[in-house]
């Protein structure tokens, strides 16, 4: 038997992840994904007016602010058979396009980047080749020796004081860092740069929906942002809108690809077999059909056959999560019991999550970039597909190289590119709805007595489902399957892995005291587990806890 | 300078902490009080920084100096108010309260990487209870919310900066 490890709690995500993998051979060999947090939001909304479930559920999360928001209205529109206005659909969709790219660039600097590229080394990088380097691969607004040289002092600053700050507690030095120190500080400097940018982009949602997180001018019916339909609002998020995706496109994406360069041997770790995406961004009233991002299903990597995707083919298995046994059930027959007694963590056999175990048509499906990349690859999507393509010429590596932990993070670049530039044409779309007469914002509507609704959706992190079902004018039950709930599950009855879970397997582990390696694929998810704030336990110092068993 | 930046202030007055917990909304209840006795000129903003965590960053980054108010354990009796300044803010990043009081360092952290980021100092008051949800102070710390406000305005009045009095 391997050598167990326990990574708890994972930083650099949202929530409060455990991951435990056995390591035999240098090599993970099998891994258990836990969710160490319950909150019982589907349990609050229960006898509460539809109208406010959208309030509620937008708590779910700041950092995956907003989605849970459009969500449940989709979901409450659906239940109540409303057709939104065309503005109200294109404000929506501009909302949720920002959030796409403010949260992937915050992703790929803040929370992944440091996986890749280590910040001490780039304390012996040589300004000169830096800028020659950066100035080689991507269109920086800054850049040039001096310039690199101002950075590393800033950084220097940071490493001899001591207090690393956000850069502290991590695994500076590790073998498995590959690139030069020149990438390392190009780098480092583009996280600064992105820091600064994504204050900034952080408005949009304040534009069009009052403040950020949890902008709230969504409403069942529409969304109510009507007096912010001004030349100077729109001007404004225009502006913020280009000046993000100039960085996006001359920076981001080129950083990406540089350092995947030097990752090669990644394009084949951390693969998955089975993609589920929703689609979003709906042009038109119809869908799936008008959908930007397409809805589909891979099934084991045949990406020559993009299935459709059947909602009632969705259900939730709770064998090895910490709720009352059932068999798997659709979201609007979902149950949330959690059991009475105090969890026992038994991943071998037992019960070990509290996330779900979500399944189409029984399997185990990823969500999220790779997946929406994927299925929009497979249908020949005209703006993603050359993408797609270009990044794989570039790297000189084959297709299959797609489905890996470098393809995943090459996807959630890629998709940010195309989502940027759609953002833009979306928004002049709204000028000329506005221009030609047409300011409706929100349709009226009765409650009915009781009904049913689901809201299909696939926001940054993956797809995400909301389903309703309303008796007396009440909520009756209400139940959401999110990204992460499919990424980072438990197993299921029949004891098929979730994708993380199956990701992880045969990952090369050089030091099971620093399991960098395990990051870096955990990471690729951009897992939200969305916790409640405080459970990190204040009396005790410790960030970081690796137990190895 | 372009358009649409964001705005700088002379003086950012902060309050974090979760209001759900008890006296760990001790900060925001502050700076809601200020507000409901106080004007300030247009170079100082009053922030229920609440549970906005690292996202702060972007308002603290044009800010010259920033007062945060916070619960902050320190083992004395409850209502105890200490003065931090900033290298003593900056030393608790691995060992703070709670998770608000953390992401305040960190936004604070990222603010020096950017540009120089404002100068901090932190009014902490020892919490009574700061783990129930419950809305609302304890006895203790409510009967200190007059004794906190003079402890802002003392720290403005070094700053030469200057506030009137609602009617």
């Amino acid at each position: 038997m391997g050598k167990r490890i326990i990574v708890d709690p994972i930083t650099r995500i949202e929530g409060h992840l455990r991951i435990e993998v056995e390591i035999e051979g240098g090599q993970v060999v099998d891994a258990w994904s836990s969710a160490q947090m319950f909150r019982g939001i589907e349990m609050i909304l229960k006898g509460r007016d539809p109208r406010d479930a959208h309030h509620f559920v937008q708590r779910s999360c700041g950092v995956c602010t907003y989605v849970h928001s459009i969500a449940s209205v989709r979901a409450v529109d659906d239940a109540f058979k409303v057709k939104i206005p065309k503005n109200a659909r294109l404000i929506r969709n501009m909302l949720h396009g920002a959030q796409y790219l403010h949260d992937h660039l915050v992703h790929f600097y803040h929370l992944h980047a440091l996986d890749w590229v280590d910040v001490v080394s780039a304390l012996s990088a040589d300004p000169q080749k830096t800028a020659a380097l950066a100035d080689s691969v991507s269109g920086a607004d800054v850049g040039g020796a001096v310039y690199f040289k101002s950075v590393q002092q800033r950084l220097k600053t940071f490493v001899d004081s001591g207090q690393l700050g956000p850069f502290s507690n991590a695994y500076w030095g590790h073998p498995a860092y590959k690139l030069p120190p020149e990438a390392n500080l190009m780098a480092c400097a583009h996280y600064i740069e992105a820091l600064r940018l994504q204050a900034r982009t952080a408005r949009l949602h304040a534009i069009f929906g009052g403040k950020n997180p949890h902008p709230q001018s969504l409403v069942v019916g529409g969304v109510t942002c009507q007096a912010s339909l001004t030349a100077d609002h729109i001007a404004e998020f225009l502006y913020v809108t280009k000046e993000t995706q100039d960085f996006v496109k001359n920076v981001y994406l080129p950083d990406v690809l540089a350092v995947a360069s030097f990752y090669k041997d990644w394009g084949g770790i951390g693969g998955t077999q089975n993609f589920l995406a929703y689609g979003d961004f709906p042009r038109t009233e119809q869908e799936p059909e008008s959908l930007y991002l397409p809805r589909g299903v891979v099934m084991k990597r045949n990406l020559a056959g993009v299935g459709m995707v059947d909602p009632a083919k969705i259900t939730e298995d709770v064998t090895r999560s910490w709720y009352e046994n059932g068999s798997p059930k659709h979201p609007y027959e979902g149950e949330t019991k959690p059991l009475a007694e105090d969890p026992k963590y038994e991943p071998n056999k037992g019960k070990y999550s509290w996330i779900k175990a979500p399944r189409y048509d029984g399997a185990s499906c990823e969500v999220g970039p790779l997946a929406r990349v994927l299925v929009a690859y497979g249908k020949g999507h005209q703006d993603i597909k050359p993408l797609v393509d270009k990044a794989l010429t570039q790297l000189s590596i084959p297709a299959t190289a797609l489905f890996s932990t470098l393809g995943r993070t090459a996807a959630r670049a890629i998709e940010t590119v195309a989502v940027g530039d759609a953002l833009q044409e979306w928004t002049m779309e709204l000028v000329e709805n506005i221009k030609s007469g047409d300011t409706k914002t929100y349709e009226p509507y009765e409650i009915p007595d009781s009904g049913r609704g689901m809201g299909l959706n696939d926001v940054p992190r993956g797809a995400l489902g909301h389903w309703i079902d309303v008796k007396d004018k009440k909520i009756n039950n209400y139940q959401y399957v999110v990204p992460s709930t499919w990424n980072l599950s438990p197993r299921d009855g029949k004891n098929q892995r979730s994708p993380v879970e199956e990701a992880l397997i045969g990952t090369p582990v050089a030091d099971p005291k620093q399991p960098l390696e395990i990051l870096r694929t955990v990471h690729s998810f951009d897992p939200c587990i969305a916790c409640a704030v405080h459970v990190i336990d204040p009396q005790s110092n410790q960030t970081y806890k690796v137990n190895v068993i | 300078m372009r358009a649409f930046d964001v705005k700088t202030y002379s003086v950012v007055i902060l309050g974090i902490g979760c209001t759900l917990f008890r006296d760990q909304g001790f900060g925001v209840h502050l700076v809601h009080e200020l507000d409901r006795r106080f004007e300030f000129g247009e170079r100082v903003l009053l922030i229920d920084g609440g549970t906005i965590g690292v996202h702060l960053v972007g308002t603290l980054v044009g800010a010259e100096r920033v007062i945060a108010i916070d619960t902050v354990r320190q083992g004395g009796a409850p209502g105890t108010i200490y003065r931090f300044e900033e290298q003593q803010i900056m030393a608790r990043l691995n060992g703070a309260d709670h998770l608000l009081q953390e992401t305040f360092i960190e936004a604070l952290a990222h603010c020096r990487m950017l540009d120089n980021g404002p100068r901090a100092v932190m009014l902490g008051i020892e919490p009574g209870n700061d783990h129930d949800l419950i809305c609302g102070l304890t006895p203790a710390l409510a009967e200190k919310v007059d004794e906190m406000i003079g402890r802002v305005l003392k720290e403005l009045d070094g700053l030469g900066v200057a506030y009137k009095r609602r009617v």
